[in-house]
């Protein structure tokens, strides 16, 4: 159990927290999560005082916002709730979560019941709009929770109206499961991965047996169910999620599939696949390896009972999960109930990291498929875009120099202001690199300063092309100052480098315990497949 | 704790053991050991706050439900008043949880 983050939730309402306070146990393989509940009903002295805590989950009936019906004046209460949780988050740190409203509007008027619904909706609508413009605002969908159980199940009108407690405990539970998801996907790194078998799960039947015509794959049952779940990979991938296949199957079976049956999935939504007789276990390693991802980063879904256990068996990190086609009803919620794929939201970064992870499994097809290091590296027509002193990037800059440990001459931090100061005395270089299969953004960067290389580094995912030689090449040109020194400063963990410096041009001039210094001699060699753009 | 004494029929026996079985669950999630031990004689009402009061009733109306398979409310105003409370006495609520169950 990983104990070692502390985190402290407060909760306040108009209806008794306490059993929220279950969400401790729920959250105990995450954190150490210490409770408060705050005064029943003292919402806006919560919000506009001066309570701490990490986390204040404000959880609120349909009685805070009106009495008996939603109208105007309920989207007004909204609206003030949205500027009270707005001033906090202004003054504090910390999140907080919010819920939509558990109500089922009823009327002996059709259209007054059309307006109640219409007001429910808008102060609804007055939560998520706060929740979009803030990143620390998550909005929990208590409604929904409640209509899955039932509302008649759920509520108890009685104890509302007695004790401030209008939830069963099956509803309390429900909503529990809502809170520790909101507070887990702030806590936990998302899962990136689904990796899918293809016979019986993305089509029913086996292709090499049955023939590609008469897999089961379509809009009647059983085949819709197929269709269902490659529909729901797909709007997983447009979520942020990477797609893979593993399959035991011929690899032109597999591929015809694609090529000669209609179907939601198309080949090339995989960012990889593997199509051979091979364990599954060891090709989703590979794919792994491939992405260079962990396998806790692995979500993997098959029929067969065998392959699941046999995955989870030789690779434990790997999060399992059966496809039983003949249970449509569980097999079509399962997606959407695997908790470590949720998140908070997707961001643009995160669906640009989503091409740059794709664009890293063709590099690695492309180098699996070439005949030569050569070959694959003049293949990839890479350009490295270096900018000097560029003020734009220098938020990049900053958050590269702080985060990367392995290829990293000096392993010295700056922060932003000591970067732009070391663009006005002398030169910081940042490295953006291009190949066809897309940009990967600054991955590099170097610092010289009165004569010394002091920072010189590379993010890991732009290595193994010897662009990192060719960046350096580019500076000891630039700065033209043929007594140009480095150094090596061991840290735990970038032995990595410990040779760089020998290795492209550089001369050992003297060594200790804290590393070994250098005086520039040739340089690095050139290669003819990096070009370099100067900006 | 002790069984509950009053009971007549099998679905009251049924919801007065639902009632105890909730109260030995409740003790343990509220980390009160010492409340396991009340004979049917002790006051639970002074031992608790109304916030735990409230929970043991959701509680053990959600655990009668499943024991006789019906909805039964036990909120009542006596619940909280400290004169009234049929938890002043630990026999006392699993006999009052039982006597809801046979009013139906």
């Amino acid at each position: 159990m990983n104990t070692a983050r502390v985190l402290s939730l407060g909760f306040v309402g108009n209806v008794v927290t306490n059993p929220f306070g279950k969400v401790t146990g729920r959250l105990a393989d995450l954190a150490e999560v210490a409770c408060e509940h705050f005064p029943i009903g003292q919402i806006e002295q919560v919000l506009a005082g001066p309570a701490s805590v990490d986390t204040l989950i404000v959880h609120l009936d349909h009685r805070w916002f009106f009495d008996v019906a939603p109208d105007e004046a309920a989207i007004g209460r909204a609206r003030a709730l949205a500027e009270l949780v707005s001033g906090r988050l202004a003054r504090a740190s910390g999140t907080i979560i919010l819920n939509t409203v558990p109500f089922v509007p009823v009327s002996s008027v059709e259209s007054d019941l059309h307006g109640q619904l219409e007001a429910l909706a808008r102060i609804n609508a007055v939560l998520f709009d706060l929740a979009r413009a803030n990143e620390r605002v998550s909005v929990i969908d208590a409604a929904g929770a409640l209509a899955q159980l039932g509302f008649a199940n759920a509520l108890r009108e009685r104890n509302r109206y007695m004790y401030q407690m209008p939830y069963a405990p099956a509803a309390v539970d429900a909503l529990v499961e809502r809170y520790a998801d909101a507070v887990a996907a702030r806590l936990r790194a998302r899962r990136k991965v689904v990796v899918v078998d293809a016979d019986n799960t993305l089509w029913g039947g086996v292709v090499g047996e049955d023939g590609v015509e008469n897999l089961e794959v379509d809009s009647d049952y059983p085949g819709i169910v197929h269709t269902q779940l490659q529909r729901q990979l797909l709007r997983l991938k447009s979520l942020g999620i990477l797609l893979c296949a593993v399959t035991k199957n011929n690899d032109a079976d597999f591929r015809s599939v694609f090529e000669q049956r209609a179907m939601p999935l198309r080949l090339d939504d995989f960012v990889a696949y593997r199509s051979n007789w091979s364990e599954k276990s060891d090709n989703i390693r590979e794919l792994a390896e491939t992405l260079n991802l962990g396998l806790d980063s692995f979500v993997f879904l098959d029929d067969n009972p065998f392959e699941i256990e046999e995955v989870r068996a030789r690779l434990p990190g790997v999060e399992c999960h059966l496809f039983d086609r003949t249970r449509p009803e569980q097999a079509l919620t399962l997606l959407d109930g695997i908790a470590s794929l949720r998140a908070r939201n997707v961001t643009a970064e995160d669906l640009s990291k989503t091409e740059q992870y794709r664009g890293e499994a063709q590099r690695q097809e492309l180098q699996r498929s070439a005949a030569s290091m050569d070959e694959y590296l003049a293949s990839l027509d890479i350009r490295l875009h270096v900018t000097r002193n560029n003020a734009g990037a220098l938020r990049r800059v900053a958050q590269l120099i702080n985060k990367t440990n392995q290829f990293n001459l000096t392993t010295r931090r700056y922060t932003e202001d000591e970067v732009a100061t070391a663009m006005r005395e002398g030169s910081v270089y940042a490295a953006r690199v291009v190949d066809r299969f897309g940009d990967m953004g600054v991955v590099g960067v170097a610092i010289v300063r009165g004569g010394e290389l002091e920072t010189f580094l590379m993010s890991c995912r732009a290595l193994g092309r010897r662009i990192e030689s060719q960046v350096l090449r580019y500076v000891c040109q630039e700065e033209a100052d043929p007594a140009l020194r480095a150094r090596y400063r061991p840290s735990a963990k970038n032995r990595m480098v410990e040779t760089f410096l020998d290795e492209n041009g550089f001369a050992l001039i003297g060594s200790g315990s804290e590393g070994k210094d250098y005086r520039l001699t040739r340089g690095p060699d050139d290669t003819a497949y990096v070009h370099i753009v100067a900006e | 704790m002790t069984l509950p004494t009053s009971t007549s029929s099998p679905s009251e026996h049924a919801a007065a053991t639902a009632a105890r079985t909730t109260l030995d669950r409740l003790v343990e999630t509220w980390g009160r050991p010492e409340l396991s031990g009340l004979g049917p004689e002790d006051d639970l009402y002074e031992r608790i706050d109304s916030f735990a009061v409230v929970e043991l009733l959701l509680e053990t109306e959600s655990e009668v439900e499943k024991a006789v398979g019906r909805y039964v409310p036990l909120a009542d105003e006596s619940i909280l008043d400290s004169t009234r409370s049929p938890l002043r006495r630990l026999q006392g609520w699993f006999d009052y949880v039982a006597q809801a169950v046979a009013r139906g």
